[in-house]
This record gives C-alpha cells, sequence and structure tokens, in this order.
C-alpha cells in the first residue's frame, strides 16, 4: 500500500555542512505511514531496494491518529484560534518533519543543480490490511517541502 | 549530602539487564495494575495517551519529550503502589535484538485493550481489538528502514545542540521504532496498552536524559518553563527537566559497597 508524491527542488551552488529536507503540513490523521525518500528517481515504490544506487535519500515515519473516534466534525482542527482560547491546540494540527540528508545530497546532486524528491507513503502490508481501507489509501498529505541547508 | 535522597533515588535499569527476581517483581507489579478497574490501574493509564478519548498524547511538538516524562512518572508512581521496588527498565532497541526475551511470556507480553466505549470505534478509525498483538520487523542490521535505529544514529543523535532540532530526529526515531513493533503499538490511540510501550518510551526519555548530560545547560528552546503538562495536575516543563530531581536517574549498571568500620 503507498502513495506517492514528487517535488523538484535547487541544491545550494555554494558548499554546505549540512543539509535537511523539511517538511511542512504532514497530516497525520490516519493510519501511521514511513514517509521515504528517493533522490532523483522518479520511478521509485514501497519495493525499491533503499540503497544508495537507487538514491534513497532516507525516512520520516508519521505516528498516525488511527482515523477518527468521534462524531462529526471532532477531527477537523479549527481554521483559526480565537483569542482567549487557552486550551491545548486541536491534536491533528499538520505537522512539520525533518530528515538529514547532508551525505547523500552532497553525493548525488551536484553543487547548483535541480534534482527530485521522490515520497512514497509506507505501510507494512500487514498492518494494512488489518485496517479499513480509508485510514491505508490517499495517505500523503502535505503543504511544502524546503530544502534547507547549512554553511 | 543528603543521604535520604540519595537512597530513595531509584535506578531504571536496561530490560535486558534484569536478574530473574526483577523480571519477577515486574511482572507482578504490572499484573496488580492490570487487575485495577480504577484510577491506580493499568488500563486507566494507557488509555490517557489514547482511547478512550480524549486522547492527550503530545506529538509533533517540542512539548514532546517533557510530556511523556511526565506520563512515564505518573506510571511509574502506580507501578511502584503495586510492586514496592520495581522502576521502569528500558528497551535498548539500538542494539537490533529486537523485543527483549522479559517482555516475551508473562504479563509484559500483553494485556487486554480495555475500558474504551464501543461507541468510540466508529468504522472510521482502528478497528476494536480485544487484545494487544505485536508483528515486528527484521532483527539485526542492514534492515535498513524496515528495522530498528542503530546505535549510530543515536551517537549522531546525541550530537545535535539544539534541543527542537534534538526532539525532532528523535521523535522521528521513536515512530520508526513504534512501526517496527507493529500492530498495537502502531497505532496512536492503542500503544500505550502494550507494555513494551513503557520500556521503549524509558528508553527515549533516556536517551533525553543523555544529551542532557551532554548538553548542559542547553535547556528546552522556547518552551516556557512553567507550561502545565495535562492531565498530570503536579508537574510543569520546568519540574520534569531533571530526572534526579524527579527521584529517578538511568544506569548501565549499578555497583554499591558498604566501608567496614
Amino acid at each position: 500500500m503507498a502513495d506517492a508524491l514528487m517535488v523538484t527542488l535547487t541544491s545550494p551552488a555554494e558548499p554546505y555542512v549540512r543539509a535537511d529536507l523539511a517538511f511542512h503540513g504532514v497530516d497525520h490523521s490516519k493510519a501511521s505511514f514511513e514517509g521515504r525518500l528517493f533522490i532523483n528517481n522518479a520511478t521509485a515504490g514501497p519495493d525499491t531496494v533503499t540503497d544508495d544506487a537507487n538514491g534513497y535519500a532516507g525516512s520520516f515515519w508519521i505516528f498516525g491518529h488511527g482515523g477518527c473516534a468521534g462524531a462529526e466534525g471532532h477531527c477537523e482542527p479549527p481554521q483559526e484560534r480565537r483569542a482567549f482560547d487557552f486550551r491545548p491546540p486541536h491534536q491533528l494540527i499538520p505537522v512539520s518533519k525533518r530528515v538529514i540528508v547532508t551525505g547523500r545530497l552532497q553525493a548525488l546532486v551536484a553543487p547548483g543543480a535541480d534534482f527530485t524528491v521522490r515520497i512514497i507513503a509506507v505501510v507494512r502490508p500487514a498492518h494494512a490490511a488489518s485496517l479499513p481501507g480509508n485510514l491505508v489509501t490517499d495517505l500523503l498529505h502535505l503543504e511544502r517541502v524546503d530544502l534547507v541547508t547549512y554553511q | 549530602m543528603n543521604a535520604t535522597a540519595a537512597a530513595v533515588r531509584r535506578y531504571r535499569k536496561s530490560a535486558t539487564a534484569l536478574t530473574p527476581a526483577e523480571v519477577a517483581a515486574l511482572r507482578t507489579a504490572f499484573g496488580k495494575m492490570l487487575a485495577l478497574s480504577d484510577d491506580r490501574g493499568f488500563e486507566y493509564w494507557a488509555g490517557i495517551h489514547g482511547l478512550p478519548l480524549p486522547i492527550s498524547c503530545v506529538h509533533g511538538t517540542p512539548f514532546f519529550l517533557p510530556w511523556h516524562r511526565a506520563y512515564l512518572y505518573y506510571f511509574e508512581q502506580h507501578l511502584l503502589d503495586a510492586g514496592g521496588q520495581v522502576s521502569l527498565p528500558w528497551w535498548d532497541w539500538s542494539t537490533q535484538a529486537g523485543i527483549p526475551a522479559a517482555y516475551g511470556s508473562g504479563e509484559l507480553a500483553g494485556a487486554p485493550v480495555s475500558g474504551i466505549p464501543a461507541a468510540q470505534f466508529t468504522g472510521q478509525n482502528i478497528p476494536e481489538a480485544d487484545r494487544t498483538r505485536r508483528d515486528p520487523g527484521p532483527t539485526g542490521p542492514g534492515h535498513g528502514p524496515q528495522g530498528l535505529p542503530s546505535a549510530g544514529q543515536v551517537t549522531d543523535l546525541l550530537k545535535l545542540s539544539d534541543f527542537e532540532d534534538f526532539s525532532t530526529q528523535l521523535e522521528d526515531l521513536h515512530n520508526q521504532v513504534h512501526m517496527w513493533v507493529g500492530g498495537t503499538m502502531s497505532e496512536i490511540p492503542i500503544a500505550a496498552f502494550d507494555p513494551l510501550f513503557w520500556a521503549h518510551h524509558a528508553m527515549i526519555d533516556r536517551i533525553w536524559s543523555l544529551w542532557q548530560l551532554a548538553h548542559p545547560g542547553a535547556g528546552v528552546g522556547t518552551l516556557p518553563h512553567d507550561h502545565p503538562l495535562g492531565p498530570f495536575p503536579t508537574l510543569t516543563v520546568g519540574q520534569v527537566l531533571s530526572v534526579t530531581g524527579l527521584g529517578y536517574d538511568y544506569a548501565a549498571s549499578t555497583s554499591s559497597g558498604r566501608p567496614n568500620g
């Protein structure tokens, strides 16, 4: 069971000592999943070997909310927070993830070059089979991906 | 030196370093908590993390580490009430040896998933389960993201100097281990019903403690120290920054002696 997205980014022309792929606005309302990352591999899938030759760059892991246990509207985060609302934030506000990819980026992408990152949402098949279909399909929703480098 | 404080401090030990007597005592304490149906019991404390509603756990924010330290502290207090001298052991999954033998049988191998109203299994969320189950991934090195995090990954984590950076990366390893265990541990709403949850989180808390030792004064970034850690009414962020201030510490091993004369 896997969904996939791809994004194009640009490597910095200058040297860097650390590079992070930052994923913003990541949905975590459904099943837990691994976000598996491949650089410059547009055809990578959940069965692609996670090695250097295939451009594997690392993974992030989403510990999922497991679907909605409440009534209608229970799992919909408010669009904005009222003044004087001192309650904890809604559980399903999207999260950010960061994967440190320094070595992989330096090895796979020339300075100043465009490159792609393919993100594959992976749920182990046995686990996916134990869950309702709505929890393991259409998993991968995120707002933005940044490459952040440090000198 | 405050001899009384030193005497009451507890060491959380590696799950693989427990003596047979300590494993037996831990199982007895878990068994006593499992038998309690009130707010001292296992069902109540496991349910705070996820179901029954409200889901109180904190993930995806820098409060992840302080909140879970408070959670383990409260659970351990009730474990001590039930078992006398038993502290929560930690599971060093970075050895990649898999689930500790102590958690393979008896009261530590699994538990009922109970106390959740049927209405909270809506058909749109995780299915109802009577009992915890596991479906662990491969053990040993070389399995990449399908395996467990390595000791090298933990070493790299401990080098990070910014709290929020460290917390974000540690939480991701934590998530990976939840998914490696599989089954109940894979989903937030019922993960804490697996007794292994508590050993896994003691490991996470231990890594934070080791990071604090390696980076004295690093603190907790922008987190306000007076922020309450609900639903644990006596603890704030500031009050959980020191494990020794909470009466425990982590030890790979301990050796004690009394001077003669």
